[in-house]
């Protein structure tokens, strides 16, 4: 099975090549708050996924990472930023800086859960030619309390392309890039979990990516799976 | 002791930047033994009939200096008529090594007639037995000491067409583009790719630079706009891996040369557009374009 899976990379042009573009991005965006942090409060985060690809006959996520800080500046209003080691192995220095904002509490009734919205700016320079890119983001989740430590999450991630143009002055065909995503945080004391599913792209046929994700919505999107840990350190 | 250990992170980040690239990704050669072409059982898209066998006193395997290294190439058709046929020069894609490629080869030595022209192929360095590792000059390289083989046997620029398929379509434009022992008379590019910036962005979805993965610079997009020579593209209409729209068809738009054709067929893929579009249609579009 293995020798299998690794001619189905092999048969294709640049097939690590669109493994990993594909993902060191958008892709691998990491796990985030999504409830704002109390005052004063400050997180350290560490964050490992990806999508969901079928591997020696097994599923596995592919095992992006993150470190991040974040610090809740006001009641509603929590800020940070992110790195990505893995983009830096490749020479392109990727960062984030995001905030997050509570629109509302969770109240008594399952029908009124929690309302965030967080905006952040994703920027890339690679050290081999100092090309950028500057991509902003914008998420929004919905959560509800399940027991006295634990919060389970739904939302949307949204990543936009501003370049009209890409490359030999072709139309840039995708503009709008939405993940939904899934998740469930736990945890007490210092130390916090987050286990995060989602629908990657979900709009965008997959199948001329060479990558054998795993695709449970057919001919468009890949699914990915991302844990997160959390220590307050303030 | 802190502060010691944030250093030793940042250092340990510092040196390992950048260890990784994707460049040799686009490589997929294997090494072998020995060629075998014909006994060849390995993997193959399409094994073709026997009517289109070449007889084995027309199969001449050889090797040439490129670069410092020794390179595996085959000649179809008769070596001492060099000085007066026409030849195709056909770079071949990024798999494996000739073996895989040996039915493509024999279905150019039959467009047009039984070995109406000479097919001249090779492994660029790096691919089956030829020596070296494969790089994106190296392939140039390795094409152009093709050219000068069929020069020193007396073949000249009006005579020479190139055919690249796939990652041969890197090569083939180049030596068109820019010409180092022989301008060739033509050129036909199947399943081309733009360039490597199209690549990262057909899989990124974004408009990213091709830079922050890879320090390639394929760019058969720009170059095709030097070439000055007749041009035909072919490319498979469900072609996933390189697609006809976002690569094949940049590259048709963009040249600006005398003439130019294309043929994008019906329910073929990256890898299978003689056999979906029919030998027959294939081998008759191909020399009727070289006849043209």
């Amino acid at each position: 099975m293995k020798k299998q899976w690794k001619r189905r990379l092999d048969q294709r042009l640049g097939a690590v090549l669109a493994l990993l573009v594909g993902l060191v991005l958008w892709r691998c965006a990491p796990v985030r708050q999504v409830a704002p942090l109390p005052e004063g409060s400050t997180e350290v985060r560490a964050s490992l996924g990806g999508p969901l690809i079928h591997f020696a006959g097994a599923v596995m996520p592919i095992p992006f990472m993150s470190l991040g800080l974040d610090h809740g500046i006001r009641e509603r209003l929590t800020v940070g930023g992110t790195i990505y080691p893995t983009a830096w192995l490749f020479g392109a220095f990727q960062v984030d800086a995001h905030a997050l904002y509570g629109l509302r509490a969770p109240g008594d009734r399952w029908w009124q859960p929690g309302v965030s919205a967080g905006a952040a700016l994703n920027y890339t320079i690679d050290r081999w030619e100092w090309q950028q890119g500057l991509w902003p983001e914008v998420d929004l989740n919905v959560w509800w309390p399940a027991g006295a430590h634990a919060v389970v999450y739904a939302g949307l991630s949204n990543w936009f392309e501003l370049k009209g143009r890409r490359a030999h002055d072709q139309p840039q065909p995708y503009h709008w890039i939405w993940n939904p995503h899934l998740g469930l945080r736990w945890g007490g004391g210092k130390w916090k979990y987050q286990l995060e599913a989602r629908a990657l792209a979900p709009f965008a046929p997959n199948d001329e990516v060479v990558v054998d994700y795993v695709k449970p919505w057919g001919r468009r999107g890949a699914a990915g799976v991302y844990f997160a840990v959390f220590r307050r350190i303030k | 002791m802190k502060r010691k250990y944030l250093w030793m992170l940042w250092a340990g980040l510092v040196v390992s930047a950048g260890c990784l690239r994707l460049d040799s990704n686009l490589y997929n050669a294997s090494g072998i033994e020995a060629y075998q072409l014909d006994d060849y059982q390995g993997e193959v898209i399409f094994r073709l009939p026997d009517q289109y066998d070449i007889p084995a006193d027309k199969i001449h395997l050889f090797t040439l200096q490129s670069g410092g290294y020794t390179i595996w190439a085959v000649y179809v058709g008769d070596t001492n008529r060099i000085a007066a046929d026409t030849v195709i020069l056909y770079c071949h894609g990024n798999r494996d090594h000739l073996d895989h490629y040996w039915e493509r080869i024999k279905l150019l030595a039959n467009a047009g007639g039984k070995l109406r022209y000479g097919v001249l192929s090779f492994d660029y360095r790096g691919f089956g037995l030829s020596e070296g590792t494969p790089t994106e000059e190296g392939m140039n390289e390795d094409a152009d000491a093709a050219v000068q083989w069929l020069k020193q046997r007396g073949l000249t620029a009006d005579r020479l067409v190139i055919y690249g398929y796939s990652l041969g379509s890197a090569p083939a434009t180049e030596l068109t583009a820019h010409p180092r022992t022989l301008k060739p008379a033509k050129l036909l590019l199947e399943s081309p790719f733009a360039s490597a910036a199209v690549m990262v962005q057909d899989a990124a979805l974004l408009a990213m630079p091709p830079t922050f993965f890879t320090n390639l610079k394929l760019n058969n997009a720009d170059k095709i706009r030097e070439v000055d020579v007749p041009f035909c593209w072919i490319h498979g209409r469900e072609d996933k891996f390189l697609s006809d729209s976002t690569h094949g068809r940049v590259i048709y738009e963009r040249y600006q040369g005398p003439y130019k054709e294309a043929h994008v067929i019906p329910g073929a893929v990256h890898n299978n557009v003689p056999q979906v579009w029919g030998y027959d249609a294939y081998m008759a579009a191909v020399a009727a374009f070289i006849q043209r």
